[in-house]
């Protein structure tokens, strides 16, 4: 998936604002928009999915039906467009305007079995357990959750169903961020 | 976790430099931090906290003696005790001088007496006896203690006028009474009051310190944890264990190695062997040097046969080239050296020439040389 990046956005935006109190605001508006079929198909293909067996009928943090983000509960099809111009001090290159599942247990099953589904290893690394460290044998539980992921609920389905729209909305976006970025590239 | 998937990326690296400049700032402001007042500031706080937790330690260790001892040997109550405490804070303010030597004093005194409050008067009258005499409490704490069993002499020795008395304590406190009070110091009694001050601040940095030491020398601390490394480097079925065992290996074979091979020169011992290889090698030198010693002057003795040769003294040097001679020049002679013109001998040196060069020249001569 190939990744559109635009540069000084801090100084467009506070332009924008500058230029006319509202504007970025309104392109926001316009980005969440055109990315509006995107986000209904992701919702439409979550609401399709099989729970993983053991991920209903609780209300814990892995929660299919009411999973927990950030101590907020999160029903399965939470799918958001979300724009955040804010900079990180770890990454140069980080996502201003994309899509974001947050429900964890969809989330979980979105990314996982896109390995061999075979253990690397028999035994956990070390970690500390009262007062010293120790390791325990893998029971498998987390290969039979992968099988029973593949098996029922399939794997990789979150960037598989964003690849079929997303050469279309990033044009769209890019169209939309460079319309509004036009208007002040000149003063700039 | 959530899953993202990026419509639109942006690139900003402030955050990253901005991160970068804050840690270089950080180790500026440590370095600057480290050399500046504020830092010395600190450091003399720090020195202060500890000081006073000293003393608070030193003044709880006191006070616990002195709390036992009145336990013990006057039955004295929590209240009495509590009590107790308060009338030495008291005393100890009134004459300038710190608890810590006046608990010592009433254990003793308490000792003897085995009552909270005798020990409490006696304690009052041997402050007012130490100011006049100038003695150490503790001293006439003691002269005290002993002639309220019966011994006199050493508080006599102090207060020889009571000699005669019949009633030691009462004629003690005629003499001296109310004499600690006056002559206390008042840079004595700041010193008692900044002193309890420190006590105080160190109790309350008291319960703080006894925790660090606490946890330090829990099951599984700091202490713990290095003796533990220590233990595992003994023990060879740990890693550290298994580390230092193959360390050891390793330096113990090259040892054995080095032995070996030295005992190779000493028929089997070392020791010897090494003393032997010291000696060849001794010996070798000083063959060396023979040698080179041997050398030197017969390379300046060739250098000098060369330029011998080189110059024409001796023969054997480079042979100077030759003219040469063209053909139309070449003389149709042939010269032949024979001794006395012997006759044979011409003949015999006229048959070799011709025999080397297939015959003779059109025109030749024959030139007569010596005798």
């Amino acid at each position: 998936m190939t990744v559109k990046v635009v540069y000084d956005v801090k100084p467009i935006i506070k332009a924008l604002n500058e230029l006319e109190p509202g504007l970025k605001k309104q392109m926001v508006r316009e980005f969440k928009v055109e990315s509006k079929d995107m986000v209904r198909d992701i919702s439409s293909t979550i609401r399709d999915l099989t729970p993983p067996p053991g991920s209903t009928g609780h209300s814990g943090r892995l929660s299919w039906e009411s999973g927990k983000y950030k101590s907020s509960v999160m029903k399965p099809d939470n799918v958001i467009p979300r724009f955040r111009a804010s900079r990180s001090r770890r990454f140069a290159v980080t996502a201003l305007f994309a899509i974001w599942v947050r429900n964890p247990m969809v989330a979980l099953t979105g990314t996982i079995g896109k390995g061999s589904m075979t253990p690397r290893r028999s035994v956990t690394r070390e970690y500390a357990w009262k007062d010293r460290t120790r390791s325990h044998k893998l029971n498998g539980q987390g290969k039979k959750l992968l099988q029973a992921v593949n098996d029922n609920t399939g794997r990789n389905w979150f960037y598989r169903q964003a690849e079929k729209s997303m050469p279309d909305v990033e044009h769209k976006v890019k169209l939309v961020w460079e319309k509004y970025s036009a208007k002040v590239t000149r003063r700039l | 976790m959530s899953l993202i998937a990026k419509i639109l990326s942006k690139f900003d690296d402030s955050g990253i430099r901005k991160a970068k400049s804050g840690f270089d700032g950080l180790k500026v402001g440590l370095a600057a931090f480290a050399g500046s007042a504020a830092f010395s500031a600190l450091k003399q706080v720090g020195d202060i906290m500890i000081d006073a937790s000293k003393a608070a330690m030193a003044d709880k260790k006191s006070t616990e003696l002195l709390n036992s001892q009145l336990t013990k040997n006057a039955h004295a109550t929590k209240e009495q005790i509590k009590q107790n405490n308060k009338f030495i804070d008291t005393l100890s303010n009134q004459v300038g001088i710190v608890d810590d030597e006046l608990r010592p004093a009433q254990a003793k005194l308490a000792r003897a007496t085995g009552s909270v409050t005798q020990s409490q008067k006696l304690l009052r009258l041997a402050l007012d006896a130490s100011a006049v005499s100038g003695k150490p409490l503790n001293n006439v704490a003691d002269a005290l203690s002993k002639a309220f069993v019966g011994n006199k002499s050493q508080l006599i020795r102090l207060f020889p006028a009571l000699k005669e008395s019949k009633n030691l304590f009462a004629d003690l406190q005629k003499q001296v009474e109310g004499a600690a009070l006056q002559q206390a110091d008042p840079f004595s009694k700041l010193n008692v009051a900044l002193d309890n001050m420190k006590e105080k601040l160190g109790y309350s940095v008291l319960p703080y310190v006894e925790d660090f030491i606490d946890k330090l020398i829990a099951p599984g601390g700091a202490v713990d944890a290095v003796n533990q490394f220590f233990d595992d480097v003994g023990n060879p079925k740990t890693d550290a264990g298994k580390a230092f065992k193959n360390f050891g290996m390793i330096v113990d074979r090259s040892v054995r190695q080095i032995k070996d091979a030295f005992a190779i020169f000493g028929k089997g011992d070392s020791l010897k062997g090494f003393e032997n290889v010291l000696n060849i090698l001794s010996q070798i030198s000083t063959v060396l040097k023979n040698i080179s010693d041997f050398i030197n002057p017969l390379v300046i003795a060739i250098n000098l046969i060369k330029d011998a040769q080189k110059n024409g003294f001796l023969p054997g040097g480079p042979e100077a080239p030759k003219p040469k001679i063209s053909p139309q020049k070449q003389s149709p002679q042939i010269i032949v050296n024979v001794q006395s013109a012997d006759p044979k001998a011409v003949v015999s040196a006229v048959n070799n020439y011709v025999k080397q060069n297939g015959g003779l020249p059109g025109a030749w001569s024959l030139t007569k040389k010596g005798k």
